[in-house]
């Protein structure tokens, strides 16, 4: 029987001496969903999967799985199960004893011990690899067993920290889309630690974005796409980066527009009046390379400039458009080719631009 | 082609000046009393062994070597009770004070046990732990500890930390994944590092001969007797102290190369 958990992290602060690995992070994490906790190195993001796991303890804090209580519970107590970013495949036993051995400690029975063990390396292809030692397999073998040894005791809880990372990058992609296929079998509720903003969008159900300790959004992959809670999260997220333009508010003839050092823009009639309640003079402008496009569509908004320089990567080509002083990144499919100081005119989607409060890089 | 001979002329000269001794004392004390001293002769006519046996039966040094082998057992089993936890402390903790814990640990070494020997048997003497066995595992134990402590840190470092931590996730306490996890994996570090030890106190002469009357171990047995016999019971008593341990040395020499790094097939 799978006990599906929902995990509950209440105010949870880890001090390591006068370092604020974690300074408040409040994160609810429903029933059978795969959480990604996402952010720069340092942000805390391994540090709060292993005060779940339990092999940190909390400075303050609670963490609870259902109605247990669990914060000060020891690991093997706490009914989770982890996959390491080394994997941590005990060399000295077979793959097989390496999977089985979970059970052995808790005491199985033999017969349930092999027939776990039987459909566990199913799921995983391993079976044909059950009698080797780790140190004769490839690392995505390795990481096979790794899952396989975490899953078999059809843990409340899965954890995993940063899976991916050590394999190669073709084998990454075969792997992000086993290991979630694997998790929408299985229904385990799942943390996930990465780095990686590509499997972050493509595996969780919610992202967590964490930066400094502390949770900044927590959000579907789309919405995080769609409207970052602020500029690091916005640029964060997203390759090419999203461009940030520096730009005042002026009204002219009871029309808005938003003035750079560069272009004026008029701004979006959805935009103005949050613009105006807010009170603000100075915003940052937010837009993504794919969101200014090659062809004039009803609303978009026209910019205009001269070519720096175009990447063409084959299946899109990513062209660098100056101006006097600055400089945008602008995504377009297929394989354009523009003559470096050409002027072109490209057009805005406005739905798609986000404004940022200067001060606090916040979304407006 | 010069270079070649040069090397094998090099080679056979270092040969020589290691195992030249040994084997002059293996054969010095396989010599018959009689032809011995015989000026006309370098090699005997014929071997015996009467030396040999009245060094371990007549002069007690059956008795002598078992002494040194149990000494050496005890003085290997608390060092490694002491200094294993020590060892896991240096090894997985970070804390106030580790790396003076470490250089103290070092310093110990810094001075030969010999020192201690006298102080240790007025001791002794008090508490009635002279001429014990248990008495000279201590002591030896004082001069193994630190080596244990640094060199089996050094086995713990180098076995990774997320090992135990996946036995703990997976249902081990710490105790528990250090006991079925790490050690077996550091295992071979540290059955090279307990043969080392046992070499240690084997060898171990002065301190033995002060802490003990009766019951010597063997070094401090031959320091008693074969020191005031004639030669080829000296060096009888010197086969018999050197060729058990090069013996030894010789069947483990793949786990001390181990230890030091060095790996042979």
């Amino acid at each position: 029987m799978i006990v599906l958990a929902k995990v509950f992290i209440q105010a949870v602060h880890k001090h390591f001496g006068t370092v604020r690995a974690l300074d408040g992070v409040d994160l609810e994490i429903e029933n059978g969903k795969f959480v990604v906790l996402l952010g720069p190195s340092g942000c805390g993001k391994t540090t709060l999967l292993r005060c779940i796991s339990g092999l940190e303890q909390v400075t303050s804090g609670a963490i609870r799985f259902n109605d247990m209580e669990v914060t000060h519970l020891q690991p093997r107590n706490r009914d989770i199960a982890m996959v390491f970013q080394s994997y941590a495949v005990w060399p000295h036993m077979k793959v097989r004893d390496n999977i089985a051995y979970p059970m052995k400690i808790k005491k199985f029975s033999k017969e349930e011990i092999q027939k776990r063990l039987q459909e566990t390396a199913e799921l995983l292809s391993i079976s044909e690899l059950l009698d080797r030692y780790p140190a004769q397999l490839s690392g995505g073998q390795r990481q096979r067993v790794a899952v396989a040894r975490a899953i078999v005791l059809e843990p409340a809880v899965l954890l995993m920290d940063e899976p991916l990372s050590n394999l190669d990058a073709l084998l990454r992609v075969t792997m992000r889309s086993e290991l979630k296929k694997l998790q929408q079998k299985i229904g385990t509720t799942t943390v996930y630690v990465t780095h990686d903003q590509v499997e972050a969008m493509t595996m969780g159900d919610k992202i967590a974005v964490m930066k400094s300790g502390v949770i900044h959004q927590i959000d579907t992959p789309d919405q995080i796409y769609l409207r970052p809670a602020n500029t690091f999260i916005a640029g964060f997220i997203g390759s090419p980066q999203m461009n940030f333009v520096d730009v005042e508010i002026s009204v002219q003839e009871g029309k808005m527009k938003l003035v750079s050092k560069d272009f004026t823009l008029p701004c979006p009639e959805m935009m103005r009046s949050i613009v105006e309640e807010g009170g603000y003079d100075r915003l940052i402008l937010g837009i993504r390379p794919e969101n200014i496009h090659h062809g004039q569509q009803e609303s978009f908004i026209p910019i205009s400039g001269t070519i720096y320089f175009s990447e063409r990567l084959g299946a899109e080509t990513i062209i660098h458009l100056g101006f006097e002083e600055g400089r945008i990144v602008i995504r377009i499919p297929g394989d354009e080719i523009l003559e470096d100081g050409s002027r072109h005119t490209f057009y805005i989607n406005p739905e798609r631009i986000c404004l940022f409060d200067p001060q606090t890089q916040k979304l407006i | 082609m010069i270079k070649k001979i040069a090397i094998l002329v090099v080679c056979v000269l270092i040969f020589a000046w290691f195992v030249g001794p040994v084997f002059m004392i293996v054969i010095a004390s396989l010599t018959p009393s009689t032809e011995y001293y015989k000026m006309d002769q370098i090699l005997p006519r014929s071997l015996t062994l009467n030396h040999l046996e009245s060094l371990f039966v007549r002069l007690k040094g059956w008795e002598a070597t078992m002494n040194s082998v149990q000494v050496a057992l005890w003085s290997i089993l608390i060092s490694f009770l002491i200094g294993l936890p020590a060892a896991y402390v240096l090894a997985r903790y970070v804390f106030k004070g580790k790396n003076l814990l470490r250089i103290i640990v070092l310093m110990t070494r810094s001075f030969p046990v010999l020192i201690i020997a006298v102080p240790l048997i007025t001791v002794y003497l008090r508490i009635g732990l002279n001429d014990t066995i248990l008495g000279v595992s201590l002591a030896h134990t004082s001069m193994i500890l630190p080596f244990i402590v640094i060199i089996t840190s050094g086995i713990l470092s180098g076995i990774s930390v997320e090992y135990e931590e996946a036995g703990m996730v997976f249902g081990l306490s710490r105790f528990g994944s250090f006991l079925r996890i790490t050690l077996p994996l550091a295992l071979p570090g540290l059955a090279a590092s307990a043969i080392y030890a046992f070499i240690l106190s084997w060898n171990e002469v002065f301190v033995a001969a002060v802490l003990t009357l009766v019951n010597r171990t063997l070094p401090a047995h031959i320091l008693n007797t074969a020191m005031t016999s004639p030669d080829y019971f000296k060096f009888a008593a010197g086969t018999v102290m050197a060729v058990p341990a090069m013996i030894f040395i010789f069947f483990t020499r793949k786990y001390l190369m181990s230890m030091w790094g060095i790996s042979l097939k």
